[in-house]
């Protein structure tokens, strides 16, 4: 069955009964999904063949729920560092996404069985304080109509002492933020982008002032936000876009209020680089000659640094009392 | 060590420089890259032919050149 978003919804067969599936079925107004027997017959699109159309899949994890984070993800300072692959994709096709080199395809799959992602979680708590990226390989405030995730992470968080909750995303709404629990182990990080890179490398993302407005709207609810700039795009115009963003950003949003900033110019695992170039010829952003450091391609140091510090100085000048973390 | 056959790379720059393959490859992502992102190869060979640079008669100018145009490409915004 189709959906304005999807053009198949399918449901494995082992989740079919969930209580999450259930709900997610409802709220798309799906009662005839396809059931298969396992998410990869569909999520492999090796297997079943590339096309342009994205499917949703509702499945089970059958694999970890919790994983560490890579070492070039930041970790803000926490030891204990996971993500959770809760939702495999993401609404947005940013061109430079490493999911793109990470899945075999642009279906979307939420795995219903959240509840034994929460399970494992609170196992860890109870040997440490854990630091957890929600939102690592989605957008879940994006999807939050449909899973109603970020909602249930934000009370997880609320519920546990030892539990913080980073939700990332470049989505604008800003009405879901009043009807969360407010926890200052929830922090919402916004992915900012000029809207040179938002118009040519983030297909399908909203603007740099509608995602001003979802960040203010977090603040006014309460919520601890990070602003991301990261990642950082070397494109003919980067300096201008940038210096540009951040005076918006400095005009729009009480830099005051905010608790933290990453900064972080573009860098990628070797493997998903390679699966990316092959699919994206035509991807400057993918085909930029990047040069490689311990299994991870980045810009070469001399563009890298003259980016980072250019919009650290910009950042600094404006309001030197925010902490500013660097990826590296 | 060859030669490059200029018709493996899409710019002239090959068949003036003697590449290994891994030479050649990174100078191939380059051409690629340059295209999309509106660079002018061939004002970047223009000017290392005026200075003297090209053509390259061994593997070790070759290297120094295509670490020069590698800045010129990757480093020119």
């Amino acid at each position: 069955m189709s959906h304005a978003l999807f053009d198949n919804i399918y449901v494995e067969k082992n989740a079919a009964s969930d209580a999450e599936t259930v709900r997610i079925l409802e709220r798309l107004a799906c009662k005839e999904p396809e059931y298969i027997g396992h998410y990869k017959d569909v999520f492999d699109m090796k297997k079943v063949g590339a096309s342009d159309g994205r499917s949703l899949i509702l499945a089970h994890n059958p694999g970890k729920h919790l994983y560490e984070g890579a070492p070039v993800c930041q970790s803000f300072g926490n030891e204990h560092f996971y993500y959770s692959p809760s939702v495999m994709n993401c609404i947005y096709d940013c061109e430079y996404c490493f999911l793109k080199g990470m899945y075999p395809g642009r279906d979307i799959c939420i795995f219903t069985d959240i509840k034994e992602t929460f399970a494992e979680l609170e196992e860890l708590e109870k040997q440490f304080p854990v630091y957890v990226c929600a939102s690592y390989n989605t957008d879940l405030n994006a999807l939050e109509s449909i899973t109603g995730f970020a909602s249930e992470w934000c009370r997880m968080a609320y519920e546990h002492e030892n539990i913080s909750v980073e939700l990332r995303t470049k989505c604008s709404r800003t009405d879901i933020y009043e009807n969360l629990p407010v926890s200052s182990r929830v922090i919402f990080a916004f992915t900012l982008s000029p809207d040179a890179v938002a118009d040519r490398f983030e297909k399908g993302t909203p603007g740099l002032e509608a995602r001003i407005e979802a960040v203010n709207a977090a603040l006014k609810a309460g919520f601890p936000v990070r602003l991301c700039f990261d990642p950082m795009i070397y494109f003919r115009e980067w300096e201008r876009s940038y210096t540009e963003m951040i005076e918006k950003v400095t005009a729009s949003v009480n830099l005051k209020d905010v608790k933290d900033i990453s900064i972080g110019s573009f860098r990628i695992s070797d493997q998903y680089l390679k699966n990316m170039r092959k699919k994206y010829p035509d991807s400057e952003v993918i085909q930029y000659p990047y040069v490689c450091e311990g299994g991870y391609y980045q810009y070469p140091e001399k563009v890298r640094t003259r980016m980072e510090d250019h919009i650290r100085k910009l950042l600094s000048d404006k309001c030197p009392e925010v902490p500013i973390y660097d990826w590296k | 060590m060859e030669r490059v056959n200029k018709t493996e790379i899409p710019c002239d720059l090959a068949s003036e420089m003697v590449l290994s393959e891994s030479m050649k490859n990174q100078l191939r992502q380059m051409c690629v890259y340059a295209c999309l992102a509106g660079i002018d190869m061939g004002e970047i060979r223009e000017k290392l032919l005026a200075e003297g640079k090209l053509p390259c008669g061994d593997k070790n100018s070759s290297k120094k050149v295509l670490s020069e145009i590698y800045d010129h490409v990757a480093c020119s915004f």
